[in-house]
């Protein structure tokens, strides 16, 4: 029981820092570049993520193993998981508007296009394919979400301070973003070097 | 009319290609465009089937899009897309195996990928459907092409040498995969290995956008300097050019005595 | 019924016409599919035990075991049909490593089991972990099999090796079990 739930919390941190989702596995790359400089709307839509990965996983999870599985249906995991993921965001946004319509203001656009991100389907469709029982499920969405909520708020954060200074006239935007990028990705690429 | 017809269904045909490249331009389906290309044949093989997908996709979207209502339209699509998906992906697990390994979940992640959802939306429900499968072909000539120019960078930096085979196993020679030496080979050794990560993935893809920003601007900054020097040789014709007044008043003075 | 009510059934049906028509397309094609796929997967396992034993010419079919990691063995004869040792499946996943299919060689009597070499048919552990756990862990041990070259699971890949560790010993002491030791 010990050991599982040190396996457990290693898996969390594997998944949000080693193995980080944005900048390692390359989900959500389209939304991490296109969320600009304001630091308060990415961490709004990094905490949608959240949401949206954590509840589509509880809900896929059981979907897979006790329907599906059993029906001896594995290869329409697609269609199935990606119609749960935009019933999903639909009723999030529903109950973000009728909560707080502040906050759904300020997600503007970026709600529904958590449909179309990476995350949300590879999170889910890497659980079924590789086997993982609910614990490890659990582990990767909880680590996956809040992996790209540290990202974007971080890569918010740098880009408010690089539109501050000249730069090229040819790097000015996306470039230096994704250069940006890149050397997030090589600091993290240091902590490959622990022994899990 | 058949002119006009032609030159439309033409143009965009081409446009997919190059002036509004999906990647480069729009910058839509970049998740698969830095997770495959760190082989040449996984980035072609990607590039394939996505646009077998994307066709696929278009083609059945336009020939139903009179009847599809429009509140219903994202999940149809939805649909529509991951079935096209799940028959790619379950074709390529039987006759490509090496290729559905390599490419891992980044073939399902197709049905999220933004630039079908993005045509399907934009094009493919309001055209014709030889104009949408012009659209599609376009599209994914253009994204391929985008996928192989990051891959053959990656992987000549990166591993060094171009592997042929390992993939399409049909392309191998006595059993053998096929290598070019360039960086690396038998006895040396000169490749850098940042380019096959992650981070390497970004750094190329972010050089490769500031050269296209750079000719572009450099385009913009010529045409922006013809016009002035069209606007400035207008302004000095017209002050050069004689109004019609002055020559008869500078006859007129000429009498007098001698 | 009135004319929204007729619309809703209308819409409505148009969904599920293109749910069950795209449901029947995949399921059909599954129909095709499923057989190549697992001519595919004989295919890489014949391949395998050909790494795992190299002078295997013919082998048993899939003997059942249970076990927490193993499926089942083959038992492997070279040319001169003479037993070489029996070859175990594995599967399992392990924390962050994903689902790994190992084939394991085991010969010998039941008092002195010899290990033989490992092979993977997928290799659970993603990424940078991946290749270490190849490069430092399963080659050296496939070198020269032995208990030391097994504990020494401080590859840098320490999730994936312990696993691989457990699903070799799992394997021998089936082994010695079904020769008739214990």
């Amino acid at each position: 029981m010990y050991a599982y739930f040190v396996s457990f919390l290693l898996s969390i941190v594997t998944y949000l820092l080693i193995d980080n989702v944005v900048l390692s596995r390359f989900y959500g790359i389209c939304s991490f570049v296109g969320v600009g400089n304001k630091v308060k709307s990415a961490f709004s839509m990094g905490l949608a993520v959240v949401f949206v990965i954590v509840f589509a996983t509880l809900i896929c999870f059981p979907i897979y193993y006790y329907v599906l599985v059993p029906a001896g249906l594995p290869f329409m995991d697609t269609v199935v998981y990606i119609l749960v993921i935009a019933c999903l965001v639909q009723v999030v946004g529903f109950f973000i508007k009728k909560y707080s319509p502040a906050l759904y203001k300020s997600l503007g656009i970026y709600l529904p296009l958590i449909t179309t991100n990476c995350a949300v389907l590879g999170v889910v469709t890497e659980n079924s394919n590789s086997g993982f029982d609910f614990g490890m499920s659990m582990a990767n969405a909880l680590g996956t979400s809040l992996g790209y909520l540290l990202m974007i708020v971080i890569f918010a954060c740098i880009r408010m301070r690089l539109d501050s200074y000249t730069a090229p006239r040819a790097m000015k935007g996306v470039p230096l973003a994704l250069i940006t990028a890149g050397l997030m990705a090589m600091a993290l690429m240091g902590l490959t070097g622990l022994g899990v | 009319m058949d002119e006009i017809a032609r030159k439309r269904h033409h143009e965009s045909f081409v446009a997919g290609i190059i002036k509004e490249n999906p990647l480069f331009v729009a910058i839509l389906g970049t998740c698969p465009a830095l997770a495959v290309t760190t082989t040449l044949e996984a980035a072609l093989g990607m590039g394939v089937l996505f646009t077998f997908v994307l066709v696929g996709s278009n083609v059945l979207i336009s020939a139903l899009r009179k009847l599809i209502p429009e509140e219903v339209e994202t999940p149809a699509y939805i649909v529509i897309v991951a079935t096209f998906v799940t028959v790619v992906k379950m074709l390529c697990e039987a006759y490509i195996p090496n290729l559905y390994s390599s490419l891992g979940v980044f073939l399902a992640l197709l049905v999220v990928n933004c630039i079908v959802l993005g045509r399907a939306e934009a094009f493919a429900n309001k055209n014709s459907v030889y104009d949408s499968f012009l659209d599609g072909i376009g599209n994914g000539i253009g994204y391929t092409l985008a996928l192989l120019l990051i891959a053959l960078i990656r992987e000549v930096l990166g591993t060094g040498m171009i592997t042929i085979g390992d993939i399409f196993t049909f392309l191998k020679v006595n059993g053998a995969s096929i290598h070019l030496y360039i960086l690396k080979g038998p006895t040396w050794d000169y490749s850098i290995y940042l380019f096959g990560t992650p981070a390497g993935a970004f750094f190329v893809f972010g050089v490769i956008m500031a050269v296209l920003a750079y000719k572009a601007n450099k385009k913009k900054d010529r045409e922006a300097a013809e016009r002035r020097a069209r606007a400035f040789a207008a302004a000095e014709a017209a002050k050069k050019a004689p109004s019609p007044i002055a020559p008869v008043a500078q006859v007129a003075p000429k009498g007098g005595n001698d | 019924m009135n004319d929204s009510m007729k619309r809703y059934f209308k819409v409505g049906g148009l969904l599920c016409a293109i749910g069950a028509i795209s449901a029947l397309l995949i399921t059909g094609l599954n129909v095709f599919t499923a057989p190549k796929i697992e001519a595919n997967l004989q295919e890489k396992k014949a391949a395998g035990l050909k790494v795992v034993y190299s002078e295997t010419v013919s082998w048993s079919d899939d003997v059942a075991v249970s076990g927490h990691y193993l499926t089942s063995y083959n038992v492997c004869y070279d040319a001169a049909d003479k037993e070489l040792g029996y070859v175990y499946a594995a599967t399992g996943s392990s924390g962050v490593v994903k689902t790994t299919k190992l084939l394991i060689g085991v010969s010998g009597t039941a008092e002195a089991p010899e290990l033989g070499k490992i092979y993977f048919l997928t290799n659970g552990a993603t990424g940078a972990y991946g290749v270490k756990v190849q490069n430092n862990y399963v080659d050296p041990y496939n070198s020269a099999p032995s208990d030391g070259a097994l504990g020494d699971v401080q590859c840098g890949a320490t999730v994936a090796a312990s696993l691989i560790k457990a699903m070799v010993e799992e394997a021998r002491s089936s082994y010695v079990a079904s020769k008739g030791g214990h």
